[in-house]
């Protein structure tokens, strides 16, 4: 039987991932890649108070601002997701359209953790959460 | 035989209000982005359903403390109980809530 994680990310199927949190609607993949579990990160709307976004960083729903806010916090943009000594990687996702959808931090061993939606935290290999969701 | 009455074509607003919100839940589970977790044709119906709504909400965000909610809560009485600091702290926001439909005579 497939689990429902995996009937929600289909390339999960067959991938060696490692549930490593309980559900929970509190934080997502952004606040989880930056380190927070106390909120929902997502930019561009005034009306939801249930969502948080750097003053600092524009208000808007592109990878532009995604990275700035990942900037406020010391990340740098790089060229691979190799992992390396002394750094913390993040890798961002988008749509085709270009509209961000996920972030995900590597850990030190090389593998990532992703906050998926409102399930659980995950550690898996980063291109295991590719493709439509 | 006397035959069976038609069923209600109107569904019970509790009922209409827990379904809609099962579904929302149900459909957006997957999700990061508020912009599609708020936008889902669900959520826009709960909204539109009014203030009728609100003592079924806030029976759920007690029970959820889910403050997704916030968006349509803030759209339907059009209050906004949240403080700056509790912005985005979504638990914090649904506790905000719960404070305000207390203090203006919620009853759920």
């Amino acid at each position: 039987m497939v689990k429902e994680i995996e009937v929600l990310f289909p390339a999960l199927q067959g991938a060696v991932y490692r549930v490593t949190s309980a559900r929970t609607g509190d934080y997502n993949c952004i606040a989880w890649a930056a380190g927070d579990t106390e909120c929902w990160w997502w930019p561009e709307d005034p009306e939801n108070d249930a969502i948080f976004w750097p003053a600092e960083v524009a208000q808007e729903e592109t990878l532009t601002a995604f990275v700035a806010v990942f900037a406020t916090m010391g990340y740098a943009p790089c060229g691979d997701d190799a992992p390396e000594d002394g750094f913390e990687k993040v890798a961002l996702f988008a749509d085709g359209a270009g509209t961000p959808t996920h972030a995900a931090r590597q850990l030190p061993n090389g593998r990532w953790t992703s906050k998926l939606g409102f399930l659980e935290d995950i550690e898996h290999d980063l291109r295991d959460l590719s493709g439509e969701a | 035989m006397t035959p069976l009455p038609a069923p209600s074509a109107v569904e019970p607003l509790e009922r209409q209000v827990v379904r809609l919100l099962g579904q929302w839940r149900a459909e957006t589970a997957h999700l990061s982005s508020a912009t599609r977790v708020t936008g889902h044709p669900a959520y826009q119906e709960l909204i539109a359903l009014g203030s009728a709504a609100l003592p079924f909400l806030f029976r759920d965000l007690e029970r959820t403390r889910d403050g997704h909610l916030a968006k349509a809560l803030g759209l339907i009485p059009g209050a906004h109980p949240v403080s700056p600091e509790e912005r985005g702290k979504v638990r914090k926001v649904a506790d905000a809530w719960l404070r305000w439909a207390g203090e203006n005579g919620y009853q759920w």
